[in-house]
């Protein structure tokens, strides 16, 4: 048997499976403590479906990032004007 | 801050301080970098509120704006969201950072207008808000380079609005807007444990929703 697919079968890999796709966020932000981050990156060495999710979540974050547009002009103005005007 | 709750279908956390849902324990504020106009409004000081305007009012724009869609509903939600605040500046207690109350008010606000209008109206505002405004900024791009990120875009954009609003709020503060995990949750009031799981979540969504644009062989 392929060695990644016998690795696959064994219920230490799928537990530790879960455990990093479930926590590929943290992980990308930076958010794991120091122990949890070796975790998940002792999996993602073994485990090419895990890192391509971290590379597709990386895309996915940048590409969120590039959405921001700026608001129209003189929201603020707008705002002061209308409070001036309430009672 | 009582007075200011309201309901919102989906977003339970979204309950003001005080408004009898579950308390979750916001992290002590240790700097605020508007205490000080804060406390100056707080006495009464309009022109300090003012510049609390100037200083927040893009900010919450432009998170309002994901939530209905840019026009005049999202200008009318940041204004009232503003004036409520003025109102109730005295009732501000300071376990929070003063943008983060301000997120709040203008969130809840948010999901009472769309509430009001309807569910259509929001589909419909969703629809005009997802086919507008996708200009590439990096113009020395080669025509085809530029199509194909404008479609990405176009899609990203879609794919967050199609989100249910309480994955869609996480994923807008955090990685939209910029706010760190911590500020994020707090607008939210959930516990960071529960704010991550829902962005995580939110991610996922999203990337699966864009999957055919961004590169072969993703799970």
């Amino acid at each position: 048997m392929n060695p990644l697919k016998k690795m696959v079968t064994m219920p230490w890999f799928m537990r530790e499976h879960r455990w990093t796709r479930a926590h590929l966020s943290e992980h990308l932000d930076g958010e794991l403590p120091p122990e949890e981050t070796e975790r998940a990156r002792r999996h993602l060495h073994d485990c090419s479906s895990c890192r391509k999710l971290l590379a597709a979540l990386r895309r996915t974050v940048s590409g969120l990032g590039g959405l921001r547009e700026p608001p129209p002009p003189d929201v603020a103005e707008r705002v002061v004007s209308r409070m001036n005007k309430e009672p | 801050m009582t007075g200011l709750a309201l309901p919102v279908p989906g977003f339970e956390s979204l309950a003001m301080p005080g408004a009898g849902r579950a308390a979750v324990s916001l992290r002590p504020v240790k700097e605020d970098p508007d205490a000080g106009l804060v406390k100056r409004a707080q006495a009464g000081d309009e022109a300090a509120f003012e510049a609390l305007v100037r200083r927040h009012a893009d900010s919450l724009y432009s998170v309002v704006a994901r939530l209905l869609g840019r026009g005049e509903e999202t200008e009318e939600v940041v204004q009232e969201a503003f004036i409520r605040a003025w109102r109730s500046i005295d009732r501000f207690k300071g376990d929070a950072k003063f943008f983060t109350w301000l997120y709040r008010i203008g969130v809840n606000e948010s999901r009472r207008r769309a509430e009001q209008v309807g569910r259509h109206r929001e589909r419909t505002a969703r629809s005009i808000n997802a086919d507008s405004g996708f200009e590439i900024s990096d113009s020395s791009q080669a025509p085809g380079v530029k199509a194909e990120q404008a479609e990405l875009r176009r899609a990203l954009k879609q794919a967050v609005l199609d989100l249910p609003p309480d994955l869609r709020l996480p994923l807008v503060l955090r990685d939209i807007e910029g706010l760190s995990t911590a500020e994020a949750a707090a607008v939210m009031e959930l516990g960071e444990p529960a704010f991550k799981s829902r962005l995580h979540r939110a991610r996922l969504r999203v990337r699966k929703s864009i999957a055919g644009l961004t590169g072969k062989g993703e799970e």
